[in-house]
């Protein structure tokens, strides 16, 4: 069978995330990708809204990488914005989940996405939607972010991040996972390259 | 044998349940519960785990997956 070689792109369909680094002050750690970061814009609102990020940490990290951080557009979230810049008071319950379904019905219409899809949520109805279903999408939580970035030694103190996020939780964060239903996964260093 | 907790913090009784220097008995008998499922949600309520909890190990393509987002490289994958 023919193989290819793709990039890899990580894509946060929810403010999850976000919100659960910046709360232990720890949104660098998605500084260690070097691969784009995909928010849908309707994600974007939720993650910077005041009541969920009182202290500005996701507005201000996003202001902070520019344009490293893709904010994808959505006609949910420009109608949502629309409607606020009218004065009106939409409610924005599960508009989140309906700009990612968007987002990803328009990955999944190109028969083979042109990246290997890396999501990162915490949200379990994530795994219901269209991004789930994704070709050669890959999904995991925070927790098992963290612990993938400490496979190789990268982040020593990953123990201690978790118990700093389980600490201000109700239940604990287990690590998740989904891997892409492909025969082989291998990544190739660029640095391997020379 | 069952220990005497008299005396104990709530940190001490989880950090040595954690450690395995003290049974699950001592530990239920300390927080008045008659539930393991309830000394669970204790335990990892307090940042714990229980004895003989083994973590779950990431697949080798999310390791995989996870490395060459950082890198910014790519995978193989079959077309």
């Amino acid at each position: 069978m023919a193989t290819k070689r793709l990039s890899v792109g990580v894509i946060i369909p929810d403010a999850s995330p976000l919100l659960t680094l910046a709360r232990i002050d720890r949104l660098d750690l998605l500084d260690h990708f070097a691969a784009p970061i995909t928010i849908v814009d309707q994600v974007q609102y939720e993650a910077t809204k005041p009541e969920n990020d009182p202290s500005g940490r996701v507005a201000a990290w996003l202001q902070a990488k520019g344009n490293t951080v893709q904010i994808a557009p959505t006609v949910v979230g420009a109608g949502f914005k629309a409607m606020l810049e009218r004065g009106e008071t939409p409610r924005s319950r599960n508009l989140g989940e309906i700009a990612v379904e968007e987002y990803a019905l328009s990955i999944a219409r190109l028969q083979s996405p042109p990246f290997i899809p890396l999501v990162l949520f915490e949200d379990p109805d994530v795994l219901d939607l269209a991004l789930a279903r994704v070709k050669n999408v890959h999904l995991l939580n925070t927790t098992a972010m963290i612990r993938a970035l400490a496979h190789d030694g990268k982040l020593p103190q990953a123990r201690e991040i978790v118990h700093a996020i389980n600490h201000a939780r109700k239940s604990p964060l287990e690590p998740f996972e989904k891997p892409a239903r492909t025969r082989r996964l291998r990544s190739v260093w660029k640095d391997d390259k020379k | 044998m069952k220990n005497d907790l008299t005396g104990w913090t709530v940190a001490d009784v989880t950090e040595a349940l954690e450690r395995g220097k003290i049974g699950h008995a001592d530990a239920m008998e300390y927080f008045d519960i008659d539930s393991y499922h309830r000394l669970v949600e204790i335990m990892h309520l307090n940042g714990k785990k229980m004895p003989g909890h083994r973590e779950m190990r990431l697949s080798p393509a999310t390791v995989e997956a996870v490395r060459a987002a950082i890198s910014g490289g790519t995978v193989e994958v079959d077309d």
